[in-house]
């Protein structure tokens, strides 16, 4: 970090090497389209690459990269929400129950239930479930308290689970 | 008796490991009675397996190859940049009192020394004889 403070092009080859998947990752979970998370991947790392002196905690890096993408996320949404390219919302709700359920896939049944819950809740899950983040990491990421991404958390699996429960019944 | 939402939000606090033993307790007892959040165990276990299995998709190379460019352009565009314009743009900025006390100063400064500017430059000419006699004859004149 502190060599690509230095201009060092090759510690930031380094850190895109290391963070570019896991940001891509987080970006296609959140938007549910390619061509966006690719976007935002590429505003991700400039926005890295222009800013990074205003980081002055090594330790934050993960959190302050994860903060960038998730900003960028929100205002490519509303920008192709406002231009009409892109209804967030249908980008999940191409898949009817009637295709889910014929669908032999249990992954891809996980994968559209989790699509098709609100973005609030996806980032969420995806930062404690896949990324592994403590809470206070994902507080720090989405700009809220412990408590709110505690209950955020709750809220989530409640969610996720009234979806998914159809297909997975004891 | 705990609430059920409550309880619900334990469960969820359970499948992070963020819970007490005291509470684990009281926790465990109620999965064993309430199917609602026996499911809610059971997705989660099954979301967590999902995305343990999930592998890290690569970053198409175009992507790469875009921030490559808009680095290399940032980067040319900086170095172009001209001296003055840095320094006229620079948002070089002092608080209001001091620019107006630097003003005043100026001010006073420039009255307090105008009379020995004044006094070493001006020198008074007198108009040569013929001239002044025709200025005083012209003055005299009615209108």
């Amino acid at each position: 970090m502190h060599a690509l403070q230095l201009g060092d092009r090759e510690a930031f080859d380094a850190l895109y090497r290391r963070y570019s998947e896991h940001i891509y990752a987080f970006c296609l979970k959140l938007t549910g389209a390619h061509s966006l998370a690719e976007d935002v991947t590429h505003d991700t790392f400039v926005s890295l690459y222009r800013n990074i002196d205003e980081l002055h905690d090594a330790n934050r890096f993960h959190s302050w990269l994860f903060t960038i993408a998730r900003n960028n996320i929100y205002n490519q949404l509303r920008h192709s929400r406002r231009n009409g390219f892109l209804d967030v919302e249908s980008v999940w709700d191409d898949e009817t129950p009637f295709s889910l359920v014929e669908q032999a896939d249990a992954k891809e049944i996980v994968s559209n239930c989790i699509g098709k819950l609100k973005i609030e809740y996806r980032e969420v899950l995806f930062l404690r479930e896949f990324e592994q983040r403590s809470y206070e990491e994902i507080a720090d990421i989405t700009g809220t308290t412990q408590s709110s991404v505690k209950s955020r958390l709750f809220k989530a699996r409640r969610a996720l689970t009234e979806k998914l429960i159809p297909y997975f019944k004891e | 008796m705990m609430e059920h939402w409550r309880l619900q939000e334990q469960v969820s606090l359970l499948i992070d490991g963020l819970i007490n033993d005291d509470d684990s307790i009281i926790v465990f007892a109620h999965l064993a009675e309430c199917r609602e959040c026996r499911n809610m165990m059971k997705v989660m276990k099954r979301v967590r397996s999902h995305w343990s299995e999930e592998r890290l998709l690569r970053v198409p190379r175009s992507v790469e190859q875009r921030i490559a460019t808009s680095i290399s352009e940032n980067r040319v565009a900086s170095e172009r940049k001209p001296l003055h314009t840095t320094l006229w743009f620079s948002n070089v900025s002092i608080p209001l009192p001091a620019a107006a006390s630097i003003l005043l100063l100026i001010i006073f400064s420039s009255l307090l020394l105008s009379p020995f500017v004044a006094g070493g430059q001006s020198q008074t000419r007198e108009l040569p004889p013929e001239l002044n006699h025709g200025v005083s004859r012209f003055l005299q004149q009615p209108f």
